[in-house]
C-alpha cells in the first residue's frame, strides 16, 4: 500500500526532532535549537539537501517523541519556504518502516543549495523554531561553562 | 574549565590565573606583576617553549585540546548510525580529524579560547559553535574545507545578519579572524566582507 503525495500547506507544522546526545544541540544562551538539526544530509541523485521531519497532520507530537529525545521543534512550510526551501511530503512505506507523516525540508527542485545557502538556511529555521515538547521548553538547561 | 592546558602545581587554568591579576585591586601592583610573571614563565616552560618571554604570538602550536572538547569530540565520534532517532550517519574520521586541526589551529592562537561545541550533522559530518547572548560563530566541516557562519543578532532593529564565508582548506588566519569576529565584536577584523 502506498501512500498519496500531497502538496503542503503553508501553515502546516512541521515536526523535527532534537537528539538529546550530545547536549550541545540546545543553545540555553539564545533559547534556541542549533542550526545543526536542521542540515539534513545531501541526496546523491539530484544534489538537494534534505532534512527529515513529521506533518502534523498525519502524526501527533506524543507520536513523534523517541527515547534518543531532547525536544520535539515546529517549523511551518511557509517559514521553510521564506528561507529558500521547499517542503515535500515524502510518505515512507516500507517492510520495515511506515510512516505517512514523513516530509523532507529541501532545497527547490533544479536548484541545489550551496553549502553557505544551505547554512544560511538552516541557521535560519533554528532561530524561528519553537518548542512544542516539553511544554515547559527547555529554558532550564544549565549553559555549559 | 576554558583552556587548553591547566598548570599542574594549581590545578588553574593559565587564562583563570592571569584573569585572576586583573581583578586584584588591594595588593601592590609589583607584586601583582611578579606573580603574573613568574606564572608567565611557568606557563612558557610547561608548553615546552624554548623562546624567549616576547609575548605568546611567538609561541608553538598548541599540540593538545583541553579536556573538555576531547570529551566532546569523544562523544560525537562513538555516536552510531541513527544517533539522531532516524537514520543519521555515523559521523566521519575524516570529520572528527578536521575538527581536532581547526581547533588546534584556534588554540594556537587564541589558548584561552572558549571551548567550543561540537555537534553531528546526519550526513556523518560535524560542526564546531561557539555562542554569545547575542552572537554566533559556526564552522560546518564542508569536505574538505569549511563553512564560516557569522550570526550577529546585537541589534534588535536590524534583526539577526548573517555573514557566511566558505574556505577551501583550513586556513589558521581566517580561523582567527572569525574568532576575534565573534570575541571582539569588531566588524573590521572578520573574515566575510561586512553586508
Amino acid at each position: 500500500m502506498a501512500f498519496a503525495v500531497e502538496s503542503v500547506p503553508p501553515e502546516a507544522r512541521l515536526f523535527c526532532h532534537l537528539p538529546n546526545v550530545p547536549k550541545d544541540f540546545w543553545i540555553a544562551e539564545q533559547n534556541r535549537p542549533s542550526s545543526a538539526a536542521f542540515k539534513g544530509k545531501k541526496d546523491s541523485n539530484d544534489r538537494r539537501f534534505r532534512a527529515s521531519v513529521d506533518w502534523e497532520k498525519y502524526k501527533t507530537i506524543a507520536e513523534c517523541i523517541r527515547p534518543k529525545s531532547m525536544a520535539i521543534l515546529a517549523v511551518t512550510a511557509a517559514q521553510c519556504r521564506a528561507v529558500g526551501k521547499e517542503v515535500e511530503h515524502t510518505p515512507i512505506c516500507e517492510t520495515d518502516l511506515v510512516n505517512q507523516a514523513h516530509c523532507d525540508i529541501c532545497d527547490p527542485v533544479g536548484c541545489p543549495m550551496s553549502n553557505t545557502q544551505n547554512t544560511e538556511a538552516s541557521s535560519k529555521l533554528a532561530e524561528v523554531a519553537v518548542i512544542v515538547w516539553p511544554e515547559e521548553g527547555l529554558s532550564l538547561i544549565t549553559p555549559p561553562s | 574549565m576554558s583552556s587548553a592546558y591547566a598548570l599542574p602545581f594549581t590545578g588553574l587554568t593559565d587564562y583563570q590565573e592571569n584573569r585572576s591579576f586583573t581583578g586584584q585591586s588591594g595588593e601592590g601592583l609589583d607584586q601583582v606583576k611578579g606573580l603574573a610573571r613568574k606564572v608567565y614563565f611557568i606557563s612558557k616552560s610547561y608548553l615546552g617553549l624554548t623562546q624567549a618571554a616576547d609575548g605568546l604570538s611567538n609561541a608553538e602550536p598548541i599540540l593538545s585540546l583541553s579536556q573538555v572538547e576531547e570529551e566532546k569530540l569523544h562523544v560525537v565520534e562513538g555516536l552510531e548510525r541513527g544517533w539522531d532517532g532516524g537514520t543519521a550517519e555515523p559521523v566521519e574520521a575524516g570529520a572528527v580529524q578536521a575538527a581536532r586541526e581547526l581547533l588546534l589551529s584556534l588554540r594556537s592562537d587564541h589558548v584561552a579560547a572558549k571551548d567550543a561545541r561540537v555537534l553531528p550533522i546526519a550526513d556523518g559530518r560535524i560542526q564546531l559553535e561557539w555562542h554569545d547572548v547575542d552572537r554566533s560563530l559556526e564552522f560546518e566541516f564542508a569536505r574538505p574545507g569549511w563553512v564560516a557562519m557569522g550570526l550577529d543578532r546585537s541589534d534588535p532593529k536590524a534583526g539577526t545578519q548573517y555573514y557566511s564565508l566558505e574556505i577551501d582548506q583550513l586556513d589558521p588566519a581566517i580561523i582567527s579572524r572569525a574568532y576575534d569576529w565573534f570575541v571582539q565584536r569588531d566588524p573590521k577584523i572578520a573574515p566575510w566582507p561586512s553586508r
